[in-house]
């Protein structure tokens, strides 16, 4: 408690009184984000309003060993933003959240705490975009953290991947309180205009590292002309086989913006009723009015090869915007614990028989517990990112209980298909540890080491101080 | 009982954020359009006065791992239930619906368990029951703000014209407007002579015994009128009387209608206005006669009624209007709190570069009022009669 006041009483001198707390009814809103873990109350919450106070704080709680996890919108659903041991300083970098759109040199400048919708509206107005555009949690994510964890955005996946994609440049503050830019913006007298430049790729260092490495506090986009039209299909198949290639081809074709298969149970729990045994896709393409109509032949030259059946996909289904396509099938409420990650197109097919073998063996739980199974295979640029989830609509500790076992399980058998999780939070952190390729994580420990010397930075995640102790 | 409801509404959220930020023109749903959602963390600034922030301090409450300090509590009743976090709830679903997550449900009940449990009511709230339940009023002022009745209408009308705690004893100009409006057309309207507090700022601060107590006498005189129709400038005083009397097992046997609605429907009100310069107007929605009670069109074709006049919105309108700051014991509780959402919101209407600003909520007017001028839409109205 000596140390808090110290550290409180110190560190309101960088933010102000009322940009800081150690109230833990103010605290208890800091105390989980999305997930289903259990909250954990942080010590202190501070609200820094540029990157300066943010190295100015880091230098403090370096000094002092004083844990510190970066937060911004604590929308994830993997358990990340908060304080996964309890105590230390969450630090909510909300207020830093300007955009700076450079039109002439094709990028965009965005501060860490910045809405990823922020931006994206800020674009829009000029008929830009990213690419890419951001996550379903959107509106509370924000860059730093979105980048921080590798965030996935399923609208426009199909054809500019991850917002990652277009990353030029971050300006990351070191747990030392350090400030570094990265890729052509590392050379003070250049520009964040280029990542592959001025020697290794440092960004990607910490894209992804979930705040243990560093706090992102801005980053550069390459920017473009958004697409004007959009055409939508929902052809469903004989076959889940059928399916996957008319999906792989019309990836191919690279012009479609969003296109995700679903096996059968998904159009039955919507109360869909089709016939097709090998469930579908909703397609999405992106086009301008000079090439559009070209496109749509295409698109439907392809789909013709492989089925002439389609569905009465309710029209709500598409009506929810580019953060969140086809939230009808999918979250719309409840809780839920849900297992994404990256797979080869090859294993499409065999992802979705083992995630309907897996509902099918388990019926009697997710019966018992009003679960609603999803499953899906966004296709994502050269490869396929898959959902595997169980909603529980009827939130009780019973039935989320009972979400977590099932998710638990299917994680096991589908890391064993060779899935790649994009997040990892405190949820698959043991996994990190046990299921990834020794030499990765002694390589991932010993950058740790380096750059965190007193492992303040967000501890608990990846689990990598227990495996240090052991 | 309220427990039980209770944990079930705080279970559902799944703290997706929505109710902290929506950025712009595209919301997840057609027709939001905001930046930010909750008035209160504008200006507090810490996660915690998001819904999702005071549902995990509702949470830990619930749970017993924390307890009701002053800071907690504090929290529970800075807020002015103005509904934009529950509009933008992502668990409203499909069809568009009411949220599952209804915020504005728990901030009730954690107010109620507080007041029930004497857990530390803020002080200057605790007054307004006393106040009510001495004077009628939540003032506690003995006499109106200037000589009543406003209307001159006859006893036995078949129309009556509720004025709320805040025409009655701050804002009497709207009476004024309404009796003057009322006369160019030739209405009917009465006043009720002991009209009490319609018992809303009770409800909306958890005090429901007392708000029921004062409730129940009101209806008894309401209903003892003998009046068809009963109407009303007050958006709070309007959904008290018809959307929670009911709920609390008092039957009202008339009509209620907002002011609003009353006019809009008058066809000879277009024929009484005249106006040749050309001016530019902007509407602020009331929180309860918007988003609660879905009135969006009507105050806008009244206003474009008149002649030369072209309506602007502001960048937040309709469903996604922004707090006046007034509501659910704020003005009352945090007036600084208040004036400052309201400083935001003023600036924001006084942005449209619109000539006059206008509002339809006595609440609204007196708390933006306080800002800038703001003038009510009959009193608005009045202006351009002929």
């Amino acid at each position: 408690m000596t140390q808090t006041m110290d550290a409180y009483n110190s560190l309101k001198e960088i933010v102000g009184n009322e940009n800081i707390s150690i109230d833990p009814a103010i605290l208890w809103g800091y105390s989980i984000d999305s997930s289903i873990q259990e909250p954990k109350l942080p010590d202190m919450v501070i609200r820094p309003n540029s990157v300066q106070e943010v190295s100015n704080i880091l230098k403090y709680a370096n000094n002092e060993k004083i844990p510190v996890i970066p937060s911004g919108g604590r929308s994830s659903i993997s358990g990340a933003g908060y304080s996964l041991k309890g105590g230390g300083i969450i630090l909510d970098l909300t207020r830093i959240n300007n955009v700076f759109i450079y039109e002439d040199e094709a990028n965009v400048e965005v501060e860490g705490g910045c809405t990823f919708s922020k931006l994206a509206y800020k674009l829009k107005q000029k008929n830009l975009t990213i690419g890419s555009p951001g996550p379903f949690s959107a509106f509370s994510a924000t860059i730093g953290g979105g980048l921080s964890v590798n965030t996935y955005a399923m609208y426009g996946a199909n054809i500019y991947g991850v917002p990652a994609e277009s990353l030029l440049s971050i300006e990351v503050v070191l747990p030392t309180g350090q400030i570094i830019n990265t890729g052509s913006a590392a050379n003070p007298k250049g520009k964040p205009i280029f990542r592959y430049c001025n020697g290794p790729d440092l960004a990607g260092l910490f894209l992804g590292s979930h705040g243990t490495l560093g706090i992102i506090t801005k980053a550069t986009f390459r920017i473009r002309k958004r697409h004007q039209e959009e055409l939508y299909y929902d052809p469903v198949f004989d076959t889940v086989e059928k399916c996957t290639q008319c999906a792989i081809e019309l990836t191919n074709t690279r012009f479609i913006g969003t296109l995700i298969q679903f096996p059968p149970i998904i159009y039955k729990q919507s109360g869909l009723d089709i016939r097709a045994k090998g469930g579908g896709m909703l397609v999405e393409v992106f086009g301008d009015p000079e090439n559009i109509e070209h496109r749509k032949n295409i698109v439907e030259s392809i789909i013709s090869k492989f089925t002439d059946m389609t569905v009465d996909t309710p029209a709500p289904l598409f009506n929810a915007r580019e953060f969140s396509i086809y939230r009808h099938m999918c979250c719309v409420n409840g809780r839920w614990a849900e297992f994404c990650g990256f797979l080869p197109f090859e294993k499409v097919s065999e992802y979705i028989k083992i995630a309907e073998d897996f509902i099918e063996k388990n019926k009697d739980l997710i019966n018992r517990a009003s679960l609603f199974p999803q499953i899906g295979a966004i296709y994502t640029l050269n490869c396929v990112n898959t959902y595997t989830l169980f909603m529980a609509y009827d939130v009780t500790p019973e039935n989320i209980e009972a979400s977590s076992s099932l998710n638990k399980d299917i994680a096991d058998i589908l890391f064993n298909l060779g899935v790649s999780p994009y997040w990892i939070g405190k949820q698959y952190s043991n996994a990190f540890n046990t299921r990834l390729s020794p030499n990765y994580v002694n390589l991932y420990q010993m950058i740790k080491d380096l750059l965190d010397p007193n492992a303040i930075l967000n501890p608990g995640m990846f689990e990598l101080e227990e495996e240090k102790k052991q | 009982m309220i427990e039980e409801k209770l944990k079930k509404q705080l279970d559902i959220c799944m703290g997706c954020g929505y109710c902290r930020d929506a950025y712009g023109d595209e919301g997840w749903l057609e027709g939001l359009k905001t930046k930010h959602i909750c008035p209160v963390r504008e200006v507090l600034g810490f996660d915690t006065y998001t819904a999702k922030g005071r549902i995990l301090l509702g949470r830990a409450l619930y749970e017993g791992l924390m307890s009701y300090t002053p800071t907690a509590i504090d929290i529970f009743y800075q807020c002015t239930l103005c509904g934009n976090c529950e509009a933008h709830c992502i668990s409203r679903g499909l069809p568009y619906v009411d949220p599952d997550v209804k915020v504005r449900e728990i901030i009730k009940s954690f107010r109620e368990i507080i007041d029930k449990g004497f857990l530390g009511v803020p002080e200057k709230i605790k007054n307004l029951p006393i106040r009510v339940s001495e004077y009628g009023n939540v003032f506690g002022d003995e006499a109106p703000i200037s000589s009543t009745p406003y209307l001159k209408g006859n006893s036995d009308s078949e129309t009556v014209y509720f004025s709320g705690c805040m025409v009655k004893f701050r804002e009497g100009q709207i009476a004024e407007a309404v009796d003057k409006l009322a006369n160019k057309l030739s209405l009917n309207i009465g006043v009720i002579d002991n009209e009490l507090c319609c018992g809303s700022v009770l409800l909306r601060t958890g005090q429901v015994d007392r708000a029921e107590a004062i409730m129940s006498k009101n209806a008894e005189i309401l209903n003892n009128l003998g009046i068809k129709t009963l109407i009303t400038s007050c958006p709070g005083c309007f959904n008290t009387l018809k959307n929670e009397y009911p709920k609390h097992g008092l039957q009202l046997n008339f009509d209620i209608q907002h002011i609003i609605e009353y006019f809009s429907t008058n066809s000879q009100i277009k024929d009484l206005l005249s106006n040749s310069e050309s001016k530019k107007v902007t509407y602020h929605d009331p929180c309860e006669l918007g988003r609660l009670n879905n009135i969006y069109d009507p105050p806008r074709q009244l206003l474009q009624s008149i002649p030369n006049i072209q309506l602007i919105e502001p960048f937040r309108t309709r469903i996604n209007s922004w707090c006046c700051g007034a509501g659910a014991g704020v003005q009352a509780g945090y007036p600084d709190l208040c004036k400052q959402i309201a400083t935001d919101r003023f600036n924001e209407l006084q942005s449209t570069k619109a000539d006059f600003i206008v509002t339809a909520c006595p609440n609204c007017q007196h708390s933006l009022g306080k800002v800038g001028k703001i003038f009510d839409i009959i009193e608005f109205l009045n202006k351009f009669l002929i």
